[in-house]
């Protein structure tokens, strides 16, 4: 048992924190219905609670992926998502049965993302073909 | 009945049962007390399986046939993390790692719900970790911690009480989809658990992911064979229009505009490419409601 013990024990002591604390996100708390939500700096204990309650959440993929957002009516994209992937993802976050999502995107990204996609980046086509 | 033959050429005795006989055989070879606990379990999940939507169903019939480590890839919103204890077996501890900090508090509260549940950091049982691992019905870690939670695996299954090793959202190990540099290192826990002879079992999940990063994510989780089942995430009832701006202050003009506008509606989600991005239009946002 004192075994066992000490093997969780050295577990808890390895975890790398500081590589985990990076994407703590990050809100402004005086502000109750905006949740700002990002993936750098910022070490405040922003609840999913939070998340859920805010009328208009900003943030970036680490909120969009997976997180169980209620009643969200309308996505906007701001800047081009890294992949068709990432777009269904934060896409996903809108509810079940009606909703829009805009995708804002300039000019420059798209010559961007011309040229990646001589590379392999095929989902450009789908934008354009949009 | 018994049927014994004696070879004219050998002389060897043969001996064969009816299959009749040899079903009966079996079935004496099980006590009583565990056919009662295998009914008990059998009703359990024929009750959970009532209020599954048929996707459900299906993956959780999956996970049923296969014995090998699965990755199972089914659309946004159809509830994969329901899968997670309608496939917890009877005093099992299911290990569940998220990619992020919020990811691990929501699983925790879902999973909350339906049993014993410890999610990083471990403050539930006072923090007595015997009474944790003896308890638990699910552990939430965060990716970070895989690399060294081989410890925490083996205990648990010391213990007889592993379940499954849930990684959620497993595109985020991808090449193409990885995020942070950390997770390179997520290899290690199933390496370790090869190393140390610890017979585990890997679900990943996901809503995307391509058939071309399978091979990846599996190397990634460092298991040798998966199986996949895969359903289409394509929504047809998804509006999805494209804006296109010659400069950048445009496009934050037109989406502060379309955020604020829209949240007469419902609820309006932004989200941005970068981090200054996001600053950016948390700041401009922040400044239209100030004004």
């Amino acid at each position: 048992m004192r075994a066992l013990v000490q093997g969780v024990t050295t577990f808890l002591i390895d975890i790398p924190h500081h590589s985990f604390l990076t994407d703590i996100p990050h809100h402004y708390p005086h502000f109750r219905n905006i949740a700002v939500v990002k993936s750098s700096s910022g070490r405040s204990d922003v609840s999913h609670e939070i998340v859920a309650d805010a009328t208009i959440v900003v943030g970036t993929s680490c909120v969009g992926t997976g997180t169980d957002i209620p009643d969200a009516r309308t996505i906007v994209i701001v800047g081009l998502p890294y992949s068709i992937e990432q777009l269904l993802q934060w896409a996903g976050r809108l509810r079940r049965d009606y909703g829009t999502v805009y995708v804002l995107i300039t000019e420059f990204a798209l010559r961007e993302v011309t040229e990646l996609s001589g590379k392999g980046y095929i989902w450009f086509g789908y934008v354009y073909l949009i | 009945m018994s049927k014994c033959e004696i070879s004219g050429m050998s002389g060897d005795i043969v001996c064969q049962d009816s299959g009749e006989q040899a079903t009966q055989r079996h079935k004496t070879a099980r006590s009583q007390e565990e056919i009662e606990l295998r009914k008990l379990e059998a009703i359990k999940r024929r009750k959970k399986m009532d209020y599954l939507r048929p996707l459900q169903k299906e993956a959780l019939g999956f996970l049923d046939k296969t014995g090998h480590h699965s990755i199972i890839i089914m659309p946004t919103g159809s509830g994969k993390t329901t899968l997670m204890w309608s496939y917890k077996s009877e005093n099992k501890c299911s290990l569940v790692f998220a990619p992020f900090r919020i990811l691990v508090e929501q699983l925790g509260s879902v999973l909350a719900q339906k049993g014993r549940v410890t999610a990083y950091p471990f403050v539930s049982n006072d923090g007595d970790l015997y009474s944790i691992l003896a308890t638990c019905d699910f552990i939430i870690l965060p990716y970070e911690a895989a690399p060294t939670s081989a410890s925490l695996v083996q205990s648990l299954n010391g213990l007889n009480r592993l379940g499954p090793i849930w990684v959620d959202e497993v595109h985020n190990l991808s090449t193409t989809g990885r995020f942070r540099k950390s997770l390179d290192s997520f290899w290690n826990l199933g390496a370790e658990l090869q190393i140390r002879r610890v017979d585990h079992k890997m679900i990943g999940l996901t809503a995307t992911l391509r058939p071309d990063d399978v091979r990846d994510v599996m190397k990634r989780m460092s298991i040798g064979t998966a199986d996949v089942y895969r359903q289409s995430c394509y929504r047809p009832g998804l509006d999805i229009r494209f804006l296109r701006f010659g400069i950048e202050k445009d496009m934050i003009e037109r989406a502060c505009s379309l955020a604020t506008g829209c949240v007469k509606e419902g609820k309006v989600l932004v989200f941005t490419s970068t981090v200054n991005l996001c600053d950016i239009m948390g700041d401009q946002i922040r400044g239209r409601f100030n004004g």
